[in-house]
């Protein structure tokens, strides 16, 4: 482009400035939402760019046949046998079904927003934003009203559901049907309106910073292993809620009770009797709550949708001293290794998000260990159930934390390269991270199980063994994954490649213990140990030593 | 405040918690000039920057842009100004057109307008063919160029650019600062710019400012300034008057430590081993 055609464009331009200045003028009292809400849209439709409307006519389409005609079809199909069957239990079955899939819903809601916290793109976008005449409550609403289309998803697929499973209880008039769509549109618009603020609020807080992304991803955590543990309560102690229904008073104030609660009065009011809050108070809450938070939040916008959120102050952490137990892990390692291992350490662990995945994998073990427990009843039943532990708990160890070596680790694989000591230093300091990890992972597990189960000092032993070994190798295979495929950020297409095919490859390590059994009958205890142990290691070993030795020579031929 | 000069501020002052980001300055800056803030990393350019766009609120002290107060009417100041950003942050899921359409549709600009100026900037920055790519694909020269388009979307009387050419390759650097002289020149618009690159400081600014901790420590023409202290161009004058260490001690580090040395120790080894020969 030449300076000639440069003049050429400017004097285009000024021309029609001062013709457009009044009319500019006139619009400035018009709100903004509108723009930020489609904008909102084209971000999340970006992949259907060339036909935004098509995928809109055929995704609706396609949720109001799920809604009208395949729903009630299938659950035609098993619902009304289901409830002539178990008649004496049906209602409260389903008020409990109901209410958990509203309460898991309400959850997965407000943890989409959160996982969009701080989008590196989008830093300096919010400074573009604000530095337009655009109005912080604009923004926020306009962004809260442009996931409605998404939101406005979840409703046609999960309405059809409650009402499927209402269907052969009551005949639903279409004064019903309004009523139930309705409570879940504001079910899911409440959800989506608090994770909304959760979100905006900590990238306020923290500001344009590493931390609001990784305490966002925590929080994702904290949510899922929330999910999970209601998940595990239905499952575990369906009948135990099913005598004490005044156990969710305890959630009095969790949200989707308010909403459940009006669907569950329209089937029965009696199934709401035990519950402390009257239907006119949920009524109240599930109408005045989203209101009052919406309004206010409107109000209050400027206070989270700004740049001032401490930059400097919230973004600096200080470490003066190292941590003792770094002191001793590089005593330890010894000068070669010592070093990079606490390094490792470091990184991990100052991820608040790691912290959180730990969490979640020593909660699911620990619960685990305790619910395979129930089942032992003789020795046989002891190395049956602690096979199965070890091999879905080694399992489960390396899908979540095994697969994070190279996150954010870029440009580090370069440095590490062209080092002397060249990919290996990353690859082995990882796998020995990974190695204290599931030492104290294995000891935490090997002590539920002993506390449960009771059982010897020879089975802890060898279970702690064989736990620990088969933790750590099936490190290596998530490390061989990582090396073949790296995944440099979590939300990478690798990292979702390489995830599921772990959990492929950790589907024989469970079927092949029942299989071996059903086949082989071994006369003595020991004997039933290797019978179904032997074929587990050698499957693990032969599996993921290969996978990491032929990922080391890829990763040292990356360019 | 006074409308005789784009921007002016009295003791613009802006505190984060204990940490004084900006320190009590005051800027005079008449229309049509092009004005350099300079200093080092953390110095309180974009925090000055920020403040004059409106984007943070000021601590203490007052400040005017194109007659307007910053706070009081503050949505009249961001209608005359246009701001690009140090770090280009974009929507990578959307197209540079799309990008521009809706920065266009925030500024109340109407579709045909906004249509017209996209094509115009379009050409302009030389982005013809990729308008319609999504910007993850962007290097980041080219997201700069974005973002420039941004900033001049809506004609603004006032541009903020804080380091316009640091991503930029020479060929289209050089165009940027060609834009930016006939955009004072024929336009007659008010340029502030934050830099490092002293070269283009000397090269487009009419005034320039060194910034120092939170404060403006000088300010005058670029001649004016490398007369004060004495130097032969801009580089030594803002090396002079920021205390930049000397060269001479930068390698210090190595005599002190003699495992740094083994380079050295070696070849007089080799030496040695020569001569026993």
């Amino acid at each position: 482009m030449t300076v000639l055609t440069t003049e050429e464009v400017m004097d285009s331009t000024v021309t029609d400035i001062k013709k457009e200045a009044s009319i500019r003028l006139a619009h400035q009292k018009k709100s903004l939402w509108k723009t930020i809400a489609r904008n909102e849209i084209r971000i999340r439709t970006s992949s259907f760019r060339n036909h935004r409307m098509l995928f809109f006519i055929a995704l609706y389409s396609l949720l109001i046949i799920w809604a009208v005609v395949i729903a009630p079809y299938l659950f035609d199909l098993f619902m009304p046998t289901l409830a002539e069957q178990f008649s004496d239990v049906f209602k409260p079955v389903i008020a409990i079904t109901i209410e958990s899939i509203m309460m898991m819903l309400f959850l997965v809601l407000v943890i989409y927003p959160l996982n969009n916290i701080y989008k590196e793109e989008e830093i300096g976008s919010k400074e573009i934003l604000l530095a337009t005449p655009v109005r912080a409550n604009d923004i926020f609403l306009g962004e809260f009203l442009g996931k409605a289309p998404m939101y406005s998803v979840a409703i046609l697929i999960i309405t059809p559901i409650i009402v499927g499973l209402i269907n052969p209880i009551i005949n639903l008039t279409v004064f019903q049907y309004l009523i139930i769509y309705g409570i879940v549109f504001g079910h899911v618009y409440f959800a989506n309106l608090i994770g909304s603020i959760v979100g905006s609020w900590i990238e306020h807080k923290i500001s344009k910073n590493e931390k609001a992304r990784d305490l966002g991803k925590a929080l994702v955590w904290v949510f899922t292993i929330l999910l999970v543990v209601i998940m595990y309560a239905i499952m575990f102690f369906l009948n135990y809620l099913l005598e004490h229904p005044e156990l969710k008073n305890w959630l009095a104030f969790y949200p989707s009770l308010w909403f459940s609660n009006i669907i569950l009065y329209s089937i029965d009011p009696v199934l709401i009797n035990t519950f402390i809050l009257n239907i006119w108070i949920n009524v109240l809450l599930a109408v005045g709550i989203p209101i009052i938070t919406l309004y206010l939040s409107y109000r209050k916008a400027e206070s989270f949708y700004t740049l001032e959120g401490g930059v400097e102050k919230s973004s600096i952490t200080i470490i003066e001293h190292e941590n003792p137990f770094y002191k001793l892990v590089r005593k330890i390692s010894g000068r070669k290794w010592g070093g990079l291992i606490v390094i490792q350490l470091k990184r991990f662990f100052r991820k608040k998000a790691n912290i959180a995945r730990v969490a979640y994998v020593v909660g699911l073990l620990g619960f685990m260990s305790w619910f395979i427990s129930r089942m032992v009843e003789d020795e046989a039943m002891i190395v049956f159930s602690s096979t199965i532990l070890i091999a879905i708990g080694g399992g489960i160890g390396s899908i979540i934390v095994g697969h994070l070596a190279f996150i954010d680790s870029k440009d580090l694989i370069w440095v590490y390269k062209r080092s002397p000591r060249g990919i290996k230093a990353i690859v082995y300091s990882y796998l020995l991270m990974m190695l204290i990890f599931n030492i104290f992972l294995t000891i935490f597990v090997t002590t539920m199980l002993t506390i449960f189960s009771d059982i010897d000092l020879f089975n802890t032993v060898i279970f702690f063994v064989e736990f620990l070994i088969f933790a750590e190798i099936s490190m290596c295979q998530a490390m061989g994954l990582q090396c073949i495929s790296p995944a440099f950020g979590e939300k990478d297409s690798s990292m979702k490649g390489n995830t599921m095919i772990s959990m492929l490859l950790l589907q024989p390590l469970m079927f092949l213990p029942i299989s071996l059994l059903i086949f082989i009958n071994p006369g003595s205890v020991e004997l039933m140990r290797v019978v179904i142990q032997a074929p587990l290691f050698l499957y693990n070993i032969g599996v993921s030593l290969p996978l990491l030795y032929f990922g080391m020579k890829k990763l040292n031929r990356l360019e | 405040m006074s409308k005789a000069y784009a921007i002016k501020t009295q003791n613009l002052t802006k505190n984060f918690g204990e940490l004084l980001a900006v320190n009590k300055i005051d800027l005079t800056i008449p229309y049509g000039k092009t004005y350099g803030l300079l200093g080092p990393n953390g110095a309180g350019k974009t925090t000055t920057v920020r403040m004059l766009n409106a984007i943070i609120s000021k601590t203490s002290g007052n400040a005017s842009v194109g007659g307007y107060d910053i706070v009081a009417e503050s949505q009249k100041v961001k209608m005359i100004c246009g701001f690009l950003p140090e770090a280009p942050g974009l929507y990578s899921k959307l197209t540079a057109k799309e990008f521009l359409e809706f920065i266009g549709e925030l500024y109340y600009l109407q579709k045909s307008v906004i249509s017209a100026r996209i094509d115009e900037l379009i050409e302009l920055f030389n982005l013809e063919g990729r308008e319609n790519d999504l910007l993850e694909g962007y290097s980041r020269g080219m997201k700069q160029k974005v973002c420039l388009c941004a900033a001049l979307i809506q004609d603004p009387e006032i541009i903020f650019l804080d380091e316009p050419t640091s991503n930029l390759d020479p060929a289209a650097a050089r165009m940027v600062k060609d834009l930016i002289s006939q955009l004072v020149k024929k336009a007659e618009k008010t340029i502030f710019i934050c830099t490092h690159l002293l070269d283009t400081a000397e090269e487009l600014c009419d005034i320039i400012g060194i910034i120092i901790d939170g404060e403006i420590k000088v300010e005058g023409t670029p001649k004016e300034i490398i007369e004060s202290v004495g130097a032969r161009d801009l580089e030594e004058a803002y090396l002079k008057i920021t205390g930049a260490s000397h060269i001479d001690d930068l390698l210090g580090w190595r005599e002190e430590n003699p495992n740094n040395n083994h380079n050295e120790s070696k070849k007089n080894k080799n030496k040695k081993n020569k001569r026993s020969r």
